[in-house]
């Protein structure tokens, strides 16, 4: 991050109040959208890696921000439906699975409808608590520098009614927010924040 | 929140007159928040920063019929931020589930944010705000008179911060006549004025205020008490593109201060050329203002 240092020679008089580093907790938003691209008829799967450059690559933090955690916001879905489908809705599920191929699901047989919307979005409602709780674990290590192996997420399902061929482009929207404080140079009479440790 | 946190530090710097401010490259700001609560987080900083620039125009209500007059000083203001202006009702944004509503702090209010917990241990947070009690603000302040019992007053104020952010820029200007000189025998001198003002930062900031009041005073000697009763509004607008890997956002914020009438009470020192005042200001949003100048 760069800082931009501004020079406003305003009032001396205030100027004789100085400035001082305090701390401030601020929130910052994640977001990894895996696409997945179904062509097929009847039950379909397909994995997207996730790797924690993509995720440091997608975390916008200050330098010397301290990350004191992440959360999973939500989950969603958004389907570009292609002209060949003709699967008029689907039922989906998704599944994390590290390194040691240890498997949760996140969502199992959600329905998602395609016919008669041009680009279905979908905020997936019923979650499994397992599946949110390892995928904030996996963010959490890469934000924080504490893990770098990757991870997959798999998404499966079949058509319904079933044996019907889907053409999609199917985007898993996961909103994560990452908590952070950051020590900020501000006016000593704001009294604002708290002391600055770092 | 993390943008508009920053913006409104760079505001507060400025406004206090700070000579080094922190900021951060506007397109690495992240918005947390949309416009629904957006607006209940910066609703308090409207409040706020549109009584400040409403505060101290005045310090007494004699104004020669005619005469050359001129009076250049600083004018400082602090609004005193209440309990009540830390806090809103915010809503969880889609698509979180189950739609929650928490009490979460205004920009000015606790530094911890709040959380609410849905479906499968997915969370929203909400963003704290600065923890503070005061908004201070400072501006250089220049009235000449008089003809016919009128002066006018302009403050200016306009420095580049960076190619990003642009300038800040404060335009204010207004007038005062003398009420006094059609009722002689009133014990009380007495005026009645107006001030316009338009502070910008860059794109990105605007904010505009009008005030129209009357004034009385009573000078003995080197003191003057002074009050007065005024009609305002203010507004202040956000605006700024926010680049995600979604695309491109645009994050707007249209808020009205909620402050309308005030009540001003004060006390001026004329000490030869060096002039100094006193007043607090009682509204929706209390301001205490100070002014030191020299004038003659």
């Amino acid at each position: 991050m760069k800082k931009i240092i501004i020079c406003l020679p305003l009032l001396a008089l205030l100027l004789l109040t100085g400035c001082e580093k305090r701390l401030f907790h601020f929130i910052a938003t994640i977001d990894q959208t895996p696409v997945f691209t179904f062509d097929s008829t009847g039950p379909f799967v397909q994995r997207v890696v996730i790797t924690s450059d993509r995720v440091k690559a997608a975390l916008d933090v200050p330098e010397d921000a301290r990350v004191t955690g992440v959360d999973i916001e939500s989950l969603s879905l958004r389907v570009a439906v292609k002209p060949e489908n003709r699967a008029p809705a689907l039922n989906v599920s998704g599944t994390i699975i590290n390194a040691s191929q240890t498997r949760k699901k996140m969502f199992e047989n959600y329905p998602v409808v395609l016919a008669g919307v041009n680009t279905p979005f979908v905020g997936l409602n019923s979650l499994i608590a397992d599946g949110i709780s390892e995928l904030r674990s996996k963010l959490n290590g890469y934000v924080k520098d504490i893990d770098n192996a990757a991870f997959v997420i798999e998404v499966n399902g079949d058509t319904a009614p079933a044996g019907q061929r889907v053409a999609i482009d199917l985007h898993l929207v996961i909103k994560a927010t990452v908590k952070y404080d950051q020590c900020v140079e501000v006016p000593q009479l704001f009294s604002s924040g708290e002391e600055c440790t770092q | 929140m993390k943008r508009k946190t920053k913006v409104f530090i760079g505001i507060c710097c400025w406004a206090a007159g700070l000579n080094v401010v922190q900021a951060q490259e506007l397109e690495d700001y992240v918005s947390k928040y949309t416009s629904t609560n957006g607006a209940g987080y910066m609703q308090p900083l409207a409040d706020a920063f549109g009584a400040n620039l409403n505060s101290g125009f005045y310090h007494g209500a004699r104004i020669s019929t005619f005469g050359f007059h001129i009076y250049v000083g600083v004018e400082a203001m602090t609004a005193l931020i209440a309990d009540d202006q830390k806090t809103f009702t915010a809503k969880t944004e889609d698509p979180f589930s189950p739609a929650q509503t928490a009490p979460a702090p205004t920009i000015f209010g606790s530094g911890q944010g709040a959380a609410v917990t849905g479906t499968g241990g997915t969370v929203f947070n909400f963003p704290g705000g600065l923890d503070i009690a005061k908004l201070p603000l400072a501006v250089p302040q220049v009235t000449v008179g008089s003809i016919l019992g009128t002066e006018a007053t302009v403050r200016y104020v306009k420095a580049k911060i960076d190619d990003n952010i642009g300038e800040v820029k404060l335009f204010g200007f207004g007038g005062r006549h003398s009420l006094s000189q059609y009722f002689k025998d009133f014990p009380l001198d007495l005026a009645a004025g107006f001030f316009i003002q338009k502070f910008e930062i860059g794109d990105i900031v605007e904010a505009n205020t009008k005030h129209f009041g009357l004034q009385a005073s009573l000078s003995r000697s080197i003191l003057t008490l002074y009050g007065g009763v005024g009609y305002e509004s203010a507004t202040l607008d956000i605006a700024y593109d926010y680049e995600s890997g979604a695309g491109t956002e645009r994050i707007a914020f249209d808020l009205e201060a909620e402050n309308s009438v005030r009540f001003t009470a004060g006390v001026a020192l004329n000490l030869l050329m060096l002039k100094l005042h006193a007043d607090y200001n009682f509204g929706s949003q209390n301001v205490i203002a100070a002014g030191l100048g020299f004038g003659f």
